[in-house]
């Protein structure tokens, strides 16, 4: 634990010389948090354990929480995020699939958006969306796995996205992964975003392939259940660590609730670098609930509801 | 915002009580049942007179535990116990670091409580089972080293936490009481050693919890053997003089022996079982009870013991009432269990009871286990339900034999039922789902002698089920007025409907000449209510009848209460009881052990050695159902059985 707390320093020190600011990438889905529990946690899902770890790194489909999730996030008065995964194991794999799409307006022209774009209103209106079907086993106790996905933005010249919005970027894409037991947590990598983005109608943007690296732990303490998340994302020579510390209460056998928090290096200077959130669990279903802070006060609010 | 937020603490505060059940026990009846005293001899649950020593025996090198690696008196070789135990590949790394051996290199350790004197005391190892390996299991039993020493016996608390953790490994934890015992006969024969010449090598018990309730009647087992069943190319060589077979809470079949279930002869076995185990639900020690056999003739006995709120870890100290992990609280409804002390003063009676029984010989303590009742001051005050058989029973309907509702075990036997509303054989069911049974069958046997029609007060021929002997067992059998009737049976909550009137055969069927009538519709039932499960217990005779058509009767209850299922709500969420369990009781026919003589001083004429018929007469509750089995007579090895009788 020591020894990982001084990684997580080290990789945070050196991250300090990198790029402060993420480098233009889109499409626009690929750089937000896919799942609610991440978010909360510092977007450090590499080594998450529902079935939205397809969009962070397939090999964890293996032995996940299967059922389906349903999110909805609003980041600003103009946006809203809807996202859907399922995962199920059958024989040696476990398959999932995943869908994340959302719909905002803008005032802004410049081309590849960055994520701080969802609490703006404007008169461009806008969507982006990815999509992922991924699979994963075991081999020689190494969780593997690779997810094929497709992620597109479309803009339109109203403020209402209307018929076919012009194409600006679209990518088919791949991610690998990779995941391991370690010093009681599991240890994941995962390179993502393998693809080349086809160029659209407006300038071009580079894929965001980025490798993240992350380690996750959950503790008995006392009477809490306390988990650790940790994560390194390097996107075309921009690194971001990330980590979260969630703290889970379970009085009675079925019923739990959960307190999370995050920070992270984020992509823009009007991304706040903290995120907290709160789950609540009654058997098979779950109610998570994250936020994340912009700068002037804005939030973004995500919600997932997952039935197990 | 107001509304949300009062919602919200609303809801913290109310879904935690909304979702755990109130406490459910049955009414407590042990102020009755409990209310003799017939065993005259001193409480076996008492310090004896033997003033108790300590030690400790092991490797001397143990990384874990002081006592094994500073304190051990007598240094003991290591044993290769791979052959037993598998330790899947990514174990074997943790557990050599932690450990700081293998499963080829394990070591005999054993804590010790001993009496002072020359002896030669009788032995008995005591095993755990399955725990967290680093949360140490054998200090758990010092309460039963300091009473058993106090009382002449020597006691070894067996260390087996180093196999904790693994699956599939009770044949090494049998195996590995066996090196022990093998090694106390080398203390017992070394001259240099401080038990030299001080075990009684003749008179040995083993006794085991949980994983080691299974692995001390295997103990037992492979005593015997010569060669490993699932390996001949490991051979045996112990033959050791075991006597008795303790098994608490017991798991069974875990480890099955050429696949079958652990066969057992000639040993003499106790099993006890709390109602309230939130790890092994089941009472399974009751199927190596039903697979032991007496066939040596020798005075061998057996019984099984169920503890109303008893849990299973409170037989160990160090186990307490987490039965389902350090959080067990969470899931499980301890407020239901009987106080530690409580549980553990039970085990120290019936254990030593058993073992002076057993072991010294004290036959005064042999009543307790044909009848619980007669040690009522000396048991705590809970309900228990008590399985008993000795090597004198033979069986008249066990019920596993055929599928004929009309014979017995015994060739010859014919069952009979009259006016019976239901008459079954089926397996004795556990309560847990997921098709576990008793493995041994029983007879459905209900009745409601109340005649159909608006008169509620109109009763029928009371219903009776009959068992006749064919004339050649008394005499092969000796029945005779030393004998007894044995039987078991458990009350159930079903309720048969009122008897049909009895059709008239000779007035004309009045039906045929007014169809319309027939098809007038019946008029509709008022609603209704829901019945609350009437707790009161069952009643019945038995009616013993011979050659001559001579005549006894007497009250079951004279011999034993027939009480209702025990309700038995283990988990905390409501609910979780009957989502996991079929039923929310555990269906345990309690023995009942009927003298002949009392039959022949209530009616003289009755002659018992020529006992033709033993009748169940349901004729003192007017409706009900029970299960029985083990019906058989008996006449005991030992008269002391059929002594201390509760009036």
């Amino acid at each position: 634990m020591r020894s990982l707390l001084i990684v997580c320093a080290c990789a945070w020190a050196s991250s300090l010389h990198a790029q402060v600011e993420a480098p233009p990438t889109g499409p626009l889905a690929l750089l937000l948090p896919a799942s609610t529990r991440a978010m909360a946690l510092g977007n450090a899902g590499v080594t998450g354990r529902d079935d939205d770890v397809i969009f962070y790194n397939p090999a964890q489909l293996v032995n996940v929480r299967g059922g389906f999730n349903a999110s909805l996030a609003r980041y600003g008065p103009a946006s809203s995020l809807g996202a859907m995964s399922s995962s199920f194991t059958g024989g040696p794999l476990s398959l999932g699939w995943g869908v994340q799409a959302v719909s905002y307006s803008t005032r802004r022209s410049t081309y590849p958006f960055t994520p701080d774009v969802l609490t703006d209103r404007g008169s461009i209106a806008a969507f982006s969306m990815v999509a992922a079907v991924g699979a994963a086993t075991t081999y020689k106790g190494f969780k593997i796995g690779t997810a094929a996905k497709y992620a597109e933005d479309r803009v339109s010249n109203g403020t209402v996205l209307r018929g076919p919005a012009e194409l600006v970027s679209g990518m088919a894409a791949f991610d690998v992964g990779v995941a391991h037991n370690l010093w009681t947590g599991v240890a994941g990598l995962a390179v993502q975003n393998i693809g080349r983005n086809a160029p659209g109608n407006k300038p071009t943007s580079e894929s965001p392939l980025q490798a993240s690296l992350g380690w996750s732990v959950i503790k008995q303490v006392g009477e809490l259940d306390v988990g650790f998340a940790a994560q390194l994302t390097s996107r075309r020579g921009w690194i971001s660590p990330g980590a979260g510390l969630e703290a889970g209460y379970n009085w009675i056998e079925g019923y739990s609730l959960a307190l999370r928090a995050g920070a992270r290096r984020p992509e823009t200077s009007a991304e706040r670098p903290f995120s907290v959130g709160a789950a609540f669990n009654a058997d098979r279903l779950a109610l998570e609930y994250a936020t994340q802070f912009f700068d002037g006060g804005r939030t973004a609010n995500r919600m997932t509801l997952r039935w197990r | 915002m107001t509304t949300t937020r009062s919602l919200a603490i609303g809801l913290v505060v109310v879904l935690p009580g909304a979702c755990s059940q109130s406490l459910k026990l049955a009414k407590d009846d042990s102020p009755t049942v409990l209310s003799h005293q017939t065993i005259t001899a001193p409480n076996p649950g008492e310090p004896g007179p033997f003033r108790v020593k300590r030690m400790y025996y092991g490797s001397g090198t143990d990384k874990q535990r002081r006592e094994y690696r500073d304190s051990v008196t007598i240094r003991t070789r290591t044993v290769d116990v791979s052959p037993y135990a598998t330790v899947g590949p990514q174990q074997v790394a943790d557990r050599k670091k932690w450990w700081g051996f293998d499963m080829k290199k394990v070591p005999l350790n054993g804590r010790v409580w001993y009496p002072e004197g020359d002896g030669p005391f009788p032995l008995v190892l005591v095993v755990h089972g399955n725990h967290n390996p680093e949360d140490f299991s054998d200090p758990g039993y010092g309460y039963l080293g300091e009473l058993l020493a106090s009382r002449g016996f020597i006691l070894v608390s067996v260390d087996e936490n180093f196999i904790n953790g693994l699956s599939g490994e009770n044949d090494g934890r049998a195996w590995l009481m066996l090196k022990h015992l093998e090694q106390w006969k080398h203390f017992n024969d070394s001259a240099g050693s401080p038990f030299h010449h001080r075990v009684d090598m003749n008179n040995i018990a083993v006794m085991g919890h949980s994983r080691g309730g299974e692995a001390a009647p295997l103990t037992a087992a492979f005593n015997r053997l010569k060669y490993y069943p699932d390996d001949a190319k490991e051979k045996f060589n112990f033959g050791y003089s075991i006597k008795a077979v303790v098994a608490i809470a017991p798991v069974d079949g875990q480890y099955k022996a050429a696949s079958q279930y652990t066969p057992l002869e000639n040993v003499n076995y106790l099993v006890i079982h709390g109602s309230h185990d939130g790890d092994v639900t089941n009472f399974n020690g009751l199927r190596q009870y039903e697979r032991l056999r007496f066939t040596d003739g020798k005075p061998w006995f057996k019984s099984a013991m169920f503890m109303y709120r008893a849990n299973h870890g409170q037989w160990n100290t160090v186990w307490g009432n987490k039965d389902n992990g350090p959080r067990s609280g969470r899931f499980l409804d301890l407020r239901a269990l009987i106080e530690p002390e409580a549980q553990r003063q039970f085990a120290k009676v019936v254990i030593s009871a058993f073992l002076e029984a057993t072991l010294h010989g004290k036959r005064e303590y042999l009543p307790l286990f044909r009848d619980h009742r007669t040690a009522g001051a000396w048991l705590p005050k809970t309900m228990y339900t008590t399985r008993f058989g000795e090597s004198g029973y033979h069986p008249l309907a066990e019920y596993d034999e055929d599928i004929d509702l009309t014979t017995g075990t015994t060739h010859g036997v014919v069952l009979a039922g009259d006016s019976l509303a239901t008459w079954k054989e089926n397996v004795l069911p556990f309560r847990g789902r997921g098709g576990e049974d008793q493995k041994h069958n029983a007879v459905w046997l209900g009745w409601n002698n109340h005649i159909a029609g608006t008169d509620t007060t109109k009763l029928g021929k009371p219903a009776s089920y009959s068992i006749t002997l064919p004339d050649s067992v008394l005499s092969a059998w000796r029945v005779s007025e030393q004998g007894a009737v044995y039987l078991s049976v458990a009350a159930t909550n079903d309720k048969p409907a009122p008897r049909a009137v009895a059709r008239d055969t000779t007035k004309k069927d009045s039906t045929k000449a007014d169809s319309a009538k027939k098809k007038a519709a019946p008029p509709k039932p008022p609603p209704k209510k829901k019945e609350v499960p009437d707790s009161t217990p069952l009643e019945l005779s038995v009616e013993l009848i011979d050659a001559a058509g001579n005549t006894a009767k007497l009250p079951l209850s004279r011999y034993g209460v027939l009480r209702r299922p025990l309700d038995t709500r283990v988990y905390r969420r409501a609910g979780r009881d009957t989502q996991r369990f079929a039923t929310i009781f555990e269906l345990i026919p309690q023995t009942f052990v009927l003298p002949l003589a009392d039959f022949a001083r209530s009616a003289p004429p009755f002659a018992p050695e020529r006992l033709r018929t033993i009748r169940l007469v349901f004729d003192r509750s007017v409706a009900g159902t029970v299960v029985v089995t083990d019906i058989g007579v008996s006449t005991p090895a030992d008269p002391a059985f059929l002594a201390a009788p509760v009036p």
